[in-house]
């Protein structure tokens, strides 16, 4: 039963030559072995060398060898190692090839099975599953890793040998733990539970630990006064390198992070101005820019409730707006104080209204910035006429004797029928300062035309129908001091 | 023309009767004043809102033992002294006159005024107070504020003289001969003025 050797040749040689050698192994790997039959191992010490003609050197290139062997030991394969030349042949297909150069072997699995491993290198540190492929036969290669002690060794270096291997067809998963592992080219050791080690020399790179730096982008997302959301895209080297992200800014939100990707989302900006916050990210900082939004104010005043007393009062006006916001609160008139008041950000503004004194119903705007707020106050009426009811009979102006006064006796007399029970009081025209006695107050609400001027008290008990009550005037200054009669107009009512 | 004059003595007989002055004989018993204190006797008139309308004359002033200082204060329109006379006008000043006196007995002069109303609501007012020696008038009866003894508001063409006494009984109130009659030149214009009808009408008969 003819063997079947099966050639590949990965990647390309530059080459359209090469040797193959055949020989036989044991189990063990002693060997070579005689053939009990020529078949195609024709050559002495069972060593077959053969030429191989490949037509394309850049293309891979799959064959396969026929041979028959007969008589060899139970366990004995036939091995097929193919070199291959880096020279041209100058002969056709299946002519004898000229003498071949020297060296005329330089793969490394001249001897021993060749291994491709994958990974090739890793870090101190690393926790690394190396897949090491046999190019050998699957069964060949299940014999060689069954069992087998798998390790990375380097002269001068403890060995680190495979915490589990995991077999699938012609690969092996080896697990290898570079805890404190230096730094350098390690051998792949494979020692198999029949036969010599085998080995890939400087088959495995221990690299240093590599400090992991980031790249982050975009460094300055930029959003709308409305906010919204984005994404940080963190490209750490290595690629396994941890990171974080965290911020400081309340308007800001990170959610959790997907991968390479930091969800960022902002809220609605409620400045004026623009905002920038910041993003810790990946060991960089992420500057994160706002537009700035329109101001919005919110005040106290609640336009259908301004009506200011007569007696007057205050109006306390509260503004709260963002902090770069500014504000002016305005009145155009006299009696609401004709005021500007101007700030930023949150503040208050306090409006003194006089009494009403006009005798007119007042109504003027409060302007906050673009809003215009209506304030009414009616007219402070403190009195009643009682002219009609109370006839007042003014006697001659005359000076005292001693010329420091003049003096007028007002008599005050019910002409209505009726008692009258409420105090009456006249009010004189003219200023305060010139009456002298009795005590009076000053008018300080309507009417008008007697606005600060004295009022006497003429009296406080009822006065019956035709009854008449008596009030001496005293006025300064005299006749000795310069003084002249005063003259004045004067009504009469309750207050 | 006959008309006419018989228009004219009419109008001069009534003009005598309303201008003419009437002599009042005015009392008061000061024996409760001390001899020695020191009173003043002060006059005032005017205040009123139309001036120099009106006027007052007293004289023949009496003290019933007592005396007059004969140094008066004027002012406005007053002018002559208790021993004089003292005539006072309703100027548009303060129209009084005060001089010291040394009470008597009996203190008596004689008053004659004119009976003018001003327009406009406020009339005169004619005072007659006496003060201590503060210029402070003695309290009265009366609720004005100058505490007058006798008060004439001229109000009507027969005003009315209101008379108080003294609160404390320094006086009692003065009196005023009520059977005052008109002056002599009062008499007179009149007496002109009636004859004068009487010869019209005896030629008319």
């Amino acid at each position: 039963m003819p063997t079947i050797v099966p050639i590949t040749r990965a990647g390309t040689i530059a080459s359209t030559t090469g040797v193959m050698v055949l020989t036989s192994t044991d189990a063990n790997g002693s060997g070579p072995y005689s053939p009990r039959s020529n078949g195609m191992f024709t050559d002495v010490d069972n060593l077959a060398v053969y030429e191989v003609l490949f037509s394309d050197p850049y293309v891979s290139e799959d064959f396969n060898i026929s041979f028959t062997t007969s008589g060899f030991p139970q366990g004995v394969q036939p091995k097929a190692i193919v070199s291959f030349a880096p020279f041209y042949s100058t002969t056709g297909s299946g002519d004898a090839s000229g003498p071949l150069p020297e060296p005329r072997f330089i793969d490394p699995c001249v001897t021993a099975p060749c291994f491709s491993l994958l990974p090739t290198s890793a870090r101190t540190g690393d926790l690394v599953n190396v897949a090491i492929s046999s190019r050998l036969a699957t069964d060949s290669s299940a014999q060689l890793f069954n069992g087998a002690q798998i390790k990375l060794v380097a002269p001068g270096q403890p060995d680190i040998t495979a915490t589990s291997v995991r077999i699938s067809g012609r690969v092996a998963i080896a697990a290898f733990n570079l805890a404190g592992a230096a730094a350098g080219k390690r051998d792949l050791v494979i020692t198999p539970t029949v036969g010599a080690p085998i080995a890939a020399p400087n088959g495995f790179m221990v690299s240093a630990t590599v400090p992991c730096s980031y790249t982050v982008g975009p460094m300055a997302p930029l959003f709308t006064a409305a906010g919204g959301s984005g994404s940080l895209v963190v490209s750490p080297v290595p690629v396994d390198c941890p990171w974080s992200a965290s911020t400081a800014d309340s308007w800001i939100t990170l959610a959790p992070k997907q991968g390479s990707v930091q969800p960022i989302s902002v809220g609605p900006n409620p400045d004026s101005i623009p905002r920038f916050g910041t993003v810790a990210i990946a060991g960089k900082t992420v500057t994160v820019q706002q537009r700035g939004g329109t101001c919005s104010y919110v005040s106290n005043i609640d336009p259908s409730n301004l009506a200011i007393p007569p007696s007057g009062g205050t109006i306390t006006i509260s503004i709260s707006t963002s902090q770069s916001c500014q504000w002016w609160v305005q009145t155009a008139v006299t009696w609401l104080g004709q005021i500007f008041r101007s700030g930023y950000g949150n503040g208050s503004v306090t409006l003194t209204i006089a009494p009403n004194t006009t005798g007119q119903p007042l109504k003027e705007g409060i302007y906050l910035n673009d809003r215009t707020f209506i304030v009414s106050q009616a007219p402070q009426v403190c009195f009643t006429d009682l002219s009609a009811q109370v006839r007042v009979t003014r006697g001659a102006m005359l000076s005292n004797f001693a010329g420091t006064r003049y003096t007028q006796q007002l008599t005050f007399t019910n002409v209505s029928g009726a008692t009258i029970s409420s105090n009456i009081s006249t009010v004189l025209g003219m200023t305060a300062d010139r009456l002298a006695a009795p005590a009076a107050s000053v008018l300080t609400c309507f009417p008008t035309a007697y606005y600060l001027a004295p009022i006497v008290p003429v009296t406080t008990a009822p006065l019956a129908a035709g009854q008449s009550v008596t009030v001496n005037l005293q006025f300064t200054p005299g006749k000795a001091n310069g003084g002249t009669p005063p003259i004045y107009n004067l009504t009469v009512g309750t207050f | 023309m006959l008309k006419t004059l018989r228009l004219l003595f009419l109008l001069t007989s009534l003009a005598g009767l309303t201008q003419a002055s009437t002599i009042h004989f005015v009392s008061l018993d000061t024996s409760n004043l001390s001899p020695s204190g020191t009173y003043f006797l002060a006059f005032q008139l005017g205040g009123g809102t139309e001036p120099g309308n009106n006027n007052i004359f007293l004289d023949n002033f009496s003290f019933g033992g007592g005396s007059a200082s004969d140094v008066p204060l004027l002012s406005g329109g007053a002018s002559g002294s208790l021993t004089a006379g003292v005539n006072i006008t309703d100027s548009d000043s303060a129209n009084y006159l005060i001089e010291q006196f040394t009470p008597g007995s009996l203190l008596q002069f004689q008053m004659q005024f004119t009976t003018n109303i001003d327009i406009g609501g406020i009339y005169d007012e004619f005072v007659w107070s006496i003060l201590d020696d503060g210029f402070n008038p003695i309290p009265t009866l009366s609720d004005h504020p100058l505490d007058p003894a006798l008060l004439i508001t001229f109000d009507s063409a027969t005003p009315a003289i209101q008379l108080f006494a003294a609160t404390g009984g320094e006086f009692p109130a003065p009196v005023v001969d009520p059977s005052a009659v008109p002056e002599p030149s009062t008499w007179l214009l009149t007496g002109l003025g009636l004859a004068g009808l009487g010869l019209i009408k005896r030629r008319l008969a």
